[in-house]
Parts: C-alpha cells; sequence; structure tokens
C-alpha cells in the first residue's frame, strides 16, 4: 500500500496541479502535496513497516512476464524518505522565486517526484525502466522551459545522453528477461538467473552505461555541470540530491547482485574511471569561480567515491553508501539552497564578484558553513559516519592488496581537495572585502531559514546518531553482499 | 521446323518483362512509361497463359488472372493518363525530367 | 446468406456508405458544411459496428476469409479513417469535390479490407489495385498545385510498376506450384530456385507498397506532395493493411520458405530504420520529416515480423495501433496548423507552444510516441516489437534497432526543441480549432497515454490469435 501511495499521490496531485490556473494556490498546492507524501514516508518508516504494507504486486503486462511489483525495501525506504523530505524543502525554500506558467511548473515537479519515487520501489525490471525514463521527461521539460541562458542547448545534451544509456539498458533488460526460464521481469528471477561467465561481462556494460551516466561517472559527466547550470536552482536539486541516487541505486539493486560476476571482473574498470573522476572533478572545482559549477564538479566527486565503495564489494561499503545516498542528497540541496539565495539576491554566481558577506548575513553565513562542512564530511555531521564506512570499505577491497592502497590514497586526496576548494568558497563568499554587489546585502528570509533549520538538524541527528539509518540497511546490504558472493563461481573454475 | 513450346513462350514473356522493366528505368516520357509498364503486364499475361496450357492444363486460375490483369491494367492506365493530362496542364510537359519540384 | 452477411459485414457496411455517397451526390449533392458531418457520423457508426456481429469462416471457394484478428485490424483502419475525417476537417471543407474524395478513400478502405481478408493470390492482387489506385487519384486532389500532381504522378507510376512485379512473381509461381490459393500454397512450396526468385519478387512489391529500403523512394515526394489527407492516409492506414497483409503472408503462405525471408527481412529492416531515421535528421518540411520517420517506423515493424511467432503477429497489431494514434495526432496537428497557416516547415513551428499550447502538447505527446519514450503508448509498441525480435535470440539486431531509436529520439527532439523552446519573431498566431478537431486530437492524445498503460489492450490482442 505504501509505496503505491508514494507514487500515486505526487502522480495524481502532479495531473490536478496542471489545471491549476492561479499561481499561489499551485504553489501552496505542491507544497501539500509533497507534505502529504512525506507523511506517508514516515508512515512507511515508523507505523506500518512491516510486509504487506510495504509491498504491493497487481498484473501489469503479464503476457511478457512483467508485473506491477513493487516494495519498499531498507535503501528505498531511505531514498523514499529523501525524496519525500526533499520536495518539501525544495518548494519552502523556493517559495519567491518567480516562475511564468507557475502550475505547469509545480505539475512537472510532482510529476517527476512520481517518477523518482517509481524508480526506487520498482521491483520489475520493466516497470523499473518506465519509471527511469518517466522521471526523465519532467526534468526535461523543466530544465528546457525554465532553465538559465543556454538551458536548450544543456538539456539536449543531457537527454540524449541519458536516453543512450538507457536505451542500451533496454536491450539488456531484454536480454536477461529472455535468459530468465520463466520469461519474467521480476528481480527475483534476475537474481536467481546465474548467466554463464562468458555473457555476463557485456550485459554488464549495458547496464553500467546507463547507470554511469546517470550518476554521473568520469567520462560519462560531461552533461551533468551544464545541466546542472542552466537548470533552475529547484530542478537542480532534484537532479543532483535525488536524481544522481537513481544510478547508485541502479547499480546496487540491479547490477552487482544481478551480475556478480562481471562486477568483480570489471570492478577494477570502474573503480579506476572513478577515481580519475574524483581527481579530475576536484581539480576543477578547485579551479572554477561560478558556485554552481563547483557544486556540481563536488558532485561529481562524491558520487565517485560512493562508486567506488559500491565496488569495493563488500558489506561496510554497502551500507555506508546506502546511508551517505541519503546524507548526501540532504548536504547538497541545503547547498543549493544557499546558492539560489545568493543568486537571486545578489544576481551573481561567481566567487570573485563576492565577498565579506558574513557581516550582511550573519545567519545565512553560519548555515552556509554547517552544510559546506557536512558537505566535506566532519565528524559530527551526517556525511562523516557514511564516509567512514566507504573509506573502510576500500582499504579491504576484494581487489588487490596494492590497487586497494592506491585507489584509498587517491580518494583520500578528493576528500582533501574538497576542504580546500569548500574552505576556499566559504573564504570568497563570506569574508573579505565587501563587492559593490554584496554592498547592500540582506540576510535570509524566513522561509529559507525554515528550510535550513530542517537540514541543520537533520545533519546534526545524523551526525550523532548514525545508528537510525544503519539499523535500516543492515538487513539488506548482508543480502545484497551474500548475492555478490562469487567464490563458488571462482572455485568451479 | 520445331512446334513453339513452354521454354519458347517463357523466352518471350521473360524477355518482354526486362524490356518493360528497362524501359520503365530509362525513359523519360510518361507515356512512354506507362507503355514500357504494360509490356510488363502482357509478359505476366503470357506467362500465366503458357503456364495453364502446359503445366496445368487441368486448372483455369491462369486464364482467370489473365483476364483479371487486362482489366486492372485498363483502369490504371486510366487513373494513370488522368494524372498524366492533369501534370501537363500544370508543367506543360510530361517529361519526367521537368517534374522536379520535390526532391532530397 | 445470413453468414455471408456477417462474414462481409465490415466490407458491406463501407460499400454501403460509399453507394450513399454517390446518391446524394447524383441526387443535387450537400454542401460541404452538411456533408462533412454526415460522412463523420457514418464512418463512426462504421467503426463501432466493426465490434459487433463478428464471425469467423471463408467465403467463395476459400477466397475471402476473416476472422476476429482480421476483424480488429479492420476496426484499427476504420478508425484511422474516421480520425482522419475528423482531424482534416479544415482542408476537408474547403476542398471542392468531397463526396468524390471520400469515394476514393472509401473505395481504397474497401480495397484494403478485402486485401486483409484475401485467401488467394488472385483476390489479394485485385484488393491491392482497388487499395492503390483511389489513393493515387487522391493524391491529386489539389489540382492546381503543381506539386500535387506531380507526386500523384509518382505514386501511380511506382505502384503501377510494383504491381507489374508482383504479377511477375505471381505468374512464375504459379507456374512453379499451379496453385494460386493461399491454403493450398505451403504445401507446395520446396524451397526450389525458381520459387525462390517467384518470392523475390512478390517481396519487392510489398517493399514498395510498405516503402521498405530500398524501395522508399517513391514516398517523401508523395507524402509532401498530396494533400494532408492523403498523406496521413497512406502513412497509417495504407502502411497498416500492407503490413498486416503481410505479415500474414510471410506466416501462412511462405513458411516453408522461413530461412529465406528471415534474412532478407533481418537485412531490410536494418537498412529501413537507418536510411529511414539518417534522412529524417535533415527534412525541413513537416510532411517529408513524417515520411522518412514513417519509413523507419516500418524498419521497426520489420523487426517484429521476423519473430515468426504469436507474440510477433500481437506485437505487430499493438504496433500498428499505437502507430495510428501517434501518427494522426502528428499529421492531426500539421493538418491544423497548414490548414489555417498554409506554413508547412519546422522552422515555422517555432514558438508554437507560446500561442498554441494545446497543439504543441499534443505534438510533443505524438513525437515522444513515435520516438518510444515511456511512459507513451510508442515505447510498449517498440518495446514488445523488440521482445518479438529477440525471441529469435538475434542480440545484435536488437541492439541496432535499439540505437536507432536514440537517433530518431535525436531528430524528434529537434521538432520539440523549436515547439517548446526556440524562439521566433513571427510565431504561428492563436489558431482556432474547432470542436471537432479537438476532440479527435483529444481522443490521439488519449490513446497515447493510455494505450500502453492498460496492458489489457495487448492482451486482448493476443487472445484474438
Amino acid at each position: 500500500m505504501i509505496p503505491v501511495l508514494l507514487i500515486l499521490l505526487p502522480l495524481l496531485t502532479g495531473l490536478v496541479t496542471f489545471f491549476i490556473k492561479d499561481e499561489k494556490t499551485a504553489r501552496s498546492w505542491a507544497l501539500l502535496a509533497s507534505v502529504a507524501t512525506l507523511a506517508v514516508s514516515l508512515l512507511g518508516l515508523t507505523v506500518m513497516n512491516d510486509d504487506t504494507h510495504l509491498s504491493h504486486k497487481a498484473q501489469w503486462l503479464q503476457t511478457i512476464g512483467s508485473s506491477f511489483s513493487v516494495k519498499v525495501d531498507g535503501m528505498g525506504q531511505l531514498l523514499c524518505l529523501l525524496t519525500a523530505i526533499s520536495f518539501p524543502l525544495i518548494f519552502v525554500s523556493t517559495w519567491h522565486s518567480q516562475y511564468k506558467k507557475a502550475n505547469n511548473f509545480f505539475a512537472l515537479m510532482l510529476l517527476g517526484q512520481a517518477g523518482l519515487m517509481g524508480v526506487f520501489v520498482a521491483m520489475d525490471a520493466l516497470l523499473f525502466y518506465f519509471f527511469w525514463e518517466l522521471a526523465l521527461i519532467p526534468m526535461y521539460f523543466l530544465a528546457s522551459q525554465w532553465g538559465g541562458e543556454r538551458r536548450i542547448k544543456a538539456t539536449f545534451k543531457f537527454f540524449i545522453y541519458t536516453f543512450v544509456g538507457s536505451v542500451l539498458m533496454l536491450v539488456g533488460i531484454l536480454y536477461l528477461q529472455s535468459q530468465t526460464p520463466d520469461h519474467s521481469f521480476s528481480l527475483q528471477s534476475f537474481y536467481n538467473l546465474g548467466l554463464p561467465v562468458r555473457t555476463q561481462s557485456w550485459v554488464f556494460w549495458l547496464f553500467f552505461v546507463a547507470f554511469a551516466v546517470k550518476m554521473p561517472v568520469w567520462p560519462f559527466h560531461t552533461w551533468q555541470p551544464d545541466a546542472y547550470e542552466q537548470s533552475p536552482t529547484a530542478t537542480t536539486m532534484v537532479l543532483s540530491g535525488i536524481m544522481v541516487k537513481m544510478g547508485l541505486l541502479g547499480v546496487i539493486r540491479w547490477l552487482l547482485p544481478v551480475l556478480p560476476f562481471a562486477s568483480w571482473q570489471n570492478g577494477d574498470t570502474v573503480m579506476t574511471m572513478a577515481v580519475i573522476g574524483i581527481v579530475y572533478a576536484s581539480l576543477i572545482a578547485i579551479r572554477s569561480d561560478d558556485i554552481k559549477r563547483l557544486i556540481a564538479y563536488s558532485s561529481i566527486a562524491h558520487i565517485g567515491l560512493m562508486c567506488m565503495a559500491l565496488f569495493a564489494e563488500n558489506k561496510s561499503g554497502m551500507q555506508g553508501v546506502m546511508i551517505q545516498m541519503f546524507n548526501h542528497g540532504i548536504n547538497i540541496i541545503g547547498l543549493w539552497i544557499m546558492v539560489e539565495v545568493i543568486e537571486r539576491q545578489y544576481g551573481t554566481r561567481k566567487l570573485s564578484e563576492l565577498g565579506g558577506l558574513a557581516q550582511k548575513a550573519p545567519v545565512m553565513a553560519i548555515f552556509f558553513v554547517i552544510v559546506a562542512l557536512a558537505n566535506i564530511a566532519l565528524p559530527l555531521t551526517n556525511a562523516f559516519a557514511g564516509e567512514f564506512l566507504m573509506f573502510n570499505s576500500l582499504l579491504s577491497a576484494k581487489t588487490s592488496y596494492l590497487y586497494a592502497i592506491l585507489f584509498t590514497v587517491f580518494a583520500g586526496m578528493g576528500i582533501i581537495l574538497a576542504a580546500v576548494y569548500t574552505l576556499n568558497m566559504i573564504r570568497k563568499i563570506f569574508f573579505g572585502e565587501l563587492t559593490t554587489v554584496t554592498a547592500n546585502a540582506q540576510d535570509i528570509k524566513l522561509n529559507e531559514k525554515l528550510a535550513m533549520g530542517v537540514i541543520v538538524i537533520l545533519i546534526f541527528w545524523f551526525g550523532v546518531y548514525p545508528q537510525g539509518l544503519l539499523n535500516i540497511t543492515d538487513e539488506l546490504s548482508q543480502v545484497l553482499v551474500n548475492k555478490m558472493d562469487i567464490s563458488h563461481l571462482l572455485r568451479k573454475q | 521446323m520445331m512446334e513453339p513450346g513452354l521454354y519458347h513462350i517463357l523466352f518471350i514473356s521473360a524477355a518482354l518483362f526486362f524490356i518493360g522493366v528497362y524501359g520503365f528505368l530509362t525513359r523519360r516520357n510518361l507515356i512512354t512509361m506507362l507503355m514500357s509498364i504494360e509490356l510488363i503486364l502482357n509478359s505476366v499475361n503470357l506467362n500465366f497463359i503458357a503456364f495453364n496450357k502446359y503445366c496445368w492444363p487441368g486448372k483455369l486460375d491462369g486464364l482467370f488472372f489473365t483476364v483479371f490483369i487486362i482489366a486492372i491494367a485498363a483502369a490504371e492506365a486510366a487513373v494513370a493518363i488522368a494524372i498524366i493530362i492533369n501534370l501537363y496542364r500544370s508543367h506543360q510537359s510530361i517529361d519526367v525530367e521537368n517534374a522536379e519540384d520535390l526532391k532530397y | 446468406m445470413n453468414e455471408f452477411l456477417t462474414l462481409m459485414k465490415s466490407e458491406l457496411l463501407v460499400t454501403a456508405i460509399i453507394f450513399l455517397l454517390l446518391f446524394i451526390k447524383i441526387s443535387k449533392g450537400l454542401k460541404n458544411e452538411s456533408l462533412l458531418p454526415l460522412v463523420q457520423v457514418l464512418l463512426l457508426v462504421n467503426f463501432v459496428l466493426g465490434f459487433f456481429f463478428n464471425s469467423e469462416g471463408s467465403l467463395f471457394g476459400d477466397m475471402f476469409t476473416t476472422s476476429s484478428l482480421i476483424a480488429f485490424q479492420k476496426s484499427i483502419l476504420n478508425l484511422a479513417v474516421y480520425l482522419i475525417s475528423l482531424l482534416c476537417a479544415g482542408w476537408l471543407k474547403k476542398t471542392q469535390h468531397l463526396a468524390e474524395f471520400f469515394l476514393l478513400m472509401l473505395s481504397a478502405l474497401l480495397g484494403m479490407f478485402l486485401m486483409i481478408s484475401s485467401d488467394n493470390l488472385l483476390i489479394f492482387y485485385l484488393s491491392l489495385e482497388l487499395a492503390t489506385i483511389p489513393v493515387a487519384a487522391m493524391a491529386n486532389f489539389d489540382l492546381d498545385k503543381k506539386r500535387s500532381s506531380e507526386g500523384a504522378m509518382k505514386m501511380i507510376l511506382s505502384s503501377a510498376f510494383s504491381s507489374g512485379i508482383l504479377l511477375f512473381g505471381i505468374s512464375l509461381l504459379y507456374g512453379a506450384t499451379g496453385t494460386v490459393s493461399f491454403n493450398e500454397l505451403p504445401g507446395l512450396l520446396d524451397g526450389s530456385p525458381l520459387q525462390i526468385l517467384a518470392f523475390i519478387f512478390l517481396f519487392t512489391a510489398f517493399a514498395f507498397k510498405l516503402s521498405i529500403v530500398p524501395f522508399h523512394l517513391w514516398t517523401a515526394d508523395v507524402y509532401e506532395g498530396s494533400p494532408i489527407a492523403v498523406t496521413a492516409f497512406l502513412s497509417v492506414v495504407s502502411k497498416g493493411a500492407v503490413a498486416f497483409i503481410f505479415m500474414s503472408t510471410l506466416y501462412k503462405v511462405f513458411q516453408p520458405m522461413l530461412d529465406t525471408w528471415y534474412i532478407l527481412l533481418v537485412i531490410l529492416a536494418v537498412a529501413t530504420m537507418l536510411t529511414g531515421n539518417l534522412f529524417a535528421l535533415r527534412q525541413q518540411n513537416i510532411k517529408r520529416f513524417l515520411a522518412f520517420s514513417s519509413i523507419a517506423q516500418v524498419g521497426f515493424i520489420l523487426a517484429g515480423i521476423s519473430s515468426n511467432d504469436k507474440i510477433g503477429t500481437s506485437a505487430v497489431v499493438y504496433f500498428v495501433l499505437i502507430y495510428v494514434f501517434s501518427n494522426l495526432a502528428a499529421f492531426g496537428v500539421a493538418a491544423v496548423i497548414s490548414g489555417q497557416t498554409g506554413k508547412e516547415n519546422i522552422d515555422d513551428y517555432k514558438g508554437l507552444y507560446k500561442t498554441n499550447p494545446f497543439l504543441g502538447w499534443i505534438l510533443a505527446l505524438a513525437l515522444f510516441s513515435l520516438a518510444g519514450v515511456p511512459p507513451t503508448a510508442g515505447f510498449f509498441g517498440k518495446l514488445f516489437l523488440l521482445t518479438a525480435a529477440g525471441s529469435t535470440a538475434a542480440y545484435w539486431f536488437i541492439t541496432v534497432a535499439a540505437l536507432n531509436m536514440i537517433i530518431s529520439l535525436y531528430y524528434y527532439l529537434r521538432v520539440v526543441r523549436a515547439v517548446f523552446m526556440d524562439k521566433n519573431e513571427q510565431p504561428i498566431e492563436k489558431i482556432e480549432i474547432s470542436p471537432s478537431v479537438k476532440m479527435a486530437l483529444i481522443i490521439c492524445g488519449a490513446g497515447i497515454v493510455l494505450l500502453g498503460l492498460l496492458s489489457w489492450v495487448f492482451e486482448h490482442i493476443e487472445s484474438l490469435q
């Protein structure tokens, strides 16, 4: 029941929003809808957290072996919660942004939320693919209609990139379906496949490219900075906070356990790509002057680390990534909110044109510093636990010992670089001389304080008490790691 | 003098067919192209009759087919000529080279 | 007698409408304003009746056969014709010879019905001609336009040429087997060289009609030259009907020669998709653009046909049904715009969304569906075709098809981009859409959204076999 509600609620309210002509009403309606979704998600987390409520199965396209089967598992809980929290935060924090045809904007946002929820709970490959694309289309229209100057080119690139990836994944899905004994698309049949070693490898790449584009992992990332920069900030929040998690979830749920051997085999390649991405993105982030681009590149670095931890293929990595997906989402949305405030108030995103804001806007400075430090995983902030687990997993990765050390060192370098550009950003924005742009700066407004307050509370809450997140993901990550175990396959060879 | 048999007729009809195809592809005058198509159809008619007479004398399908082809060919030619006349009105020519408004 | 009535119901209904129109035309006649609604109602009745009183059986010594699947295929065509009569109302009202136009269109439809039902090469040939010759006359319906007569000329010559080739193939087949009946042929086919030659001739003729590469050259010219109602009819109804009979001929008659036609089909499918897509990339005229996109779609249909399986049949029928909605939605929007403003270039569509949001949305839906992007029905259509093609385990083939989906997305998205994003100094002004056209567009839009999600549609088609 819960997963169906999580999809249907934003879907239906989103469709209704198309017909609300008044801007104010549409805005309030969207906020209301997203709060309702949050309530459902919390309900699923606390009260109704047993299997009867968390899974649902209905007939759908039965002739080719598909079904409408949805379930909220541990990872689903976290990601649904993240999605459900994010949207109210986004709506509240951008309360004063003006949109042309606001009803369409909010409707598309809600439709996008429905698609995201669907991706997180789908337990059937075809359904998964369906929602995967469903989430993409509203984002495309959002970015291309309400975005910045070069939006058309950027979103075109974004759409084509992701579509290329997902079409390849479709081929992979069709292949796997034809290999299952009962010609079924269900996740369980995929898990039981045990594909021959030789075919696993190319199916692996069919899937991985789709996920890699979404995450994005170097060298599939080139759409991302442009898309983030050109989208309206509310959409950027969704893209970077939630949508990149689709790729990670895909790897965790649909790739590693389904094709364990190929994942092990290609793990080194993927980790090398990810580690190049980390260093490369961090270096660019240090050089960039535009805050949006800086955060976009920092996001590539973070995701790269998560991707590495996944291919370390052990429990701590798995669990670390799961909780980090949640925390990264919260933190980066916080950062985007601040960027949005800065851009709207001062009309610029250039670090070189900003400065001395701490004198004029102390509250904003405090919030910004907290979120930024959480983003680089300072202890006592929420990201620390996940980052710790991930590094732990890298050291005990299944690759050779030398590689593990090398990867860890480079990934650690990413952390140091992250500290460099984050602190540099804080320094340039908030300290130093006032510039002409910031001379008449004001502090942030009530709605932004509200949203940031919630985020800061979450940061500290999960910083001090990560156990809550760990409990949710514990069982699932163990199950998945068991599925990825290929020692029996190796022995057979 | 040898009696003409199936092979002779088939040879003629195949020749007719390929003359028709050749004409259709090389001629630039619409009426001539239409005539080429008639050649093709007539070669088919010959084929049907010959097969019917020599291979399947007990059946009548070939004959029927021939009769229908003749009728349809007339209908087709009627529509085609109507179109060509209309084309002549607008283009003042029935040369396909002059009908070149539409191309890639 | 009773059996005759129920078995030939669809044909008799269309014939009745044809005679009614003839009668109206001869006796004084009606003004376009009153004739068009009448025809629309008649076509609607025709469509609705298509679902009742169906029976299975054959007539005229096994020359004519019908089944629930065939009845369903006929209903699809009926629906398409009805939608065309609604969507192209703007152009139809202006034409001088409305009654004649529908006479020709319905004669062609009658020909297609007989063609789908044919169980004998003779009746197949006759009905094929009945389905083609009137369309050539229709293509010339803009009598004073140079392009129209040029398109019609190309259409009639190439179709006459292709039927000549078809006939030559049939004559060879007759010589080799001594029969033209679909029921007797499969038992007599053994794949001898003569039969393969005959088959290739036949295949060529089908390729002409379906505009499979390399026999597609006439398509774009005819589509561009013809009035938009005719283009819609050609690309949806004509294509659909020929695809149906092509599939059933291959499955039923040429089953013993499976190895031959499978190879041909796969190679031509790839060539068709690629050519259609690559040429569509550079088109400026919307009709020409849709022509090449429809060539590419035919490639996908061939991929589905290549499965030689029950699921292939269902997938093709389902795809054609979806294709009717998506393509007619696109043509409908083009028809409304060209009927009001005469503009047919993609560049003119820039900024359409600003002035005509409804048309913009419908066009976007249609193009996304043609591109096969979820959640539109087009995705499910393509999905089933690919699944069907995958049942023969030709994975490189599916991969090529999937890559073609990407190319096609690129050019469909180009139009969407023009409609939604590009700026235009002089966008198309606000167009008043009449209620009937609006209704038809909404039907198409609803079809695009719902057909895929409602999985019982596909199950229904599957159960018909």
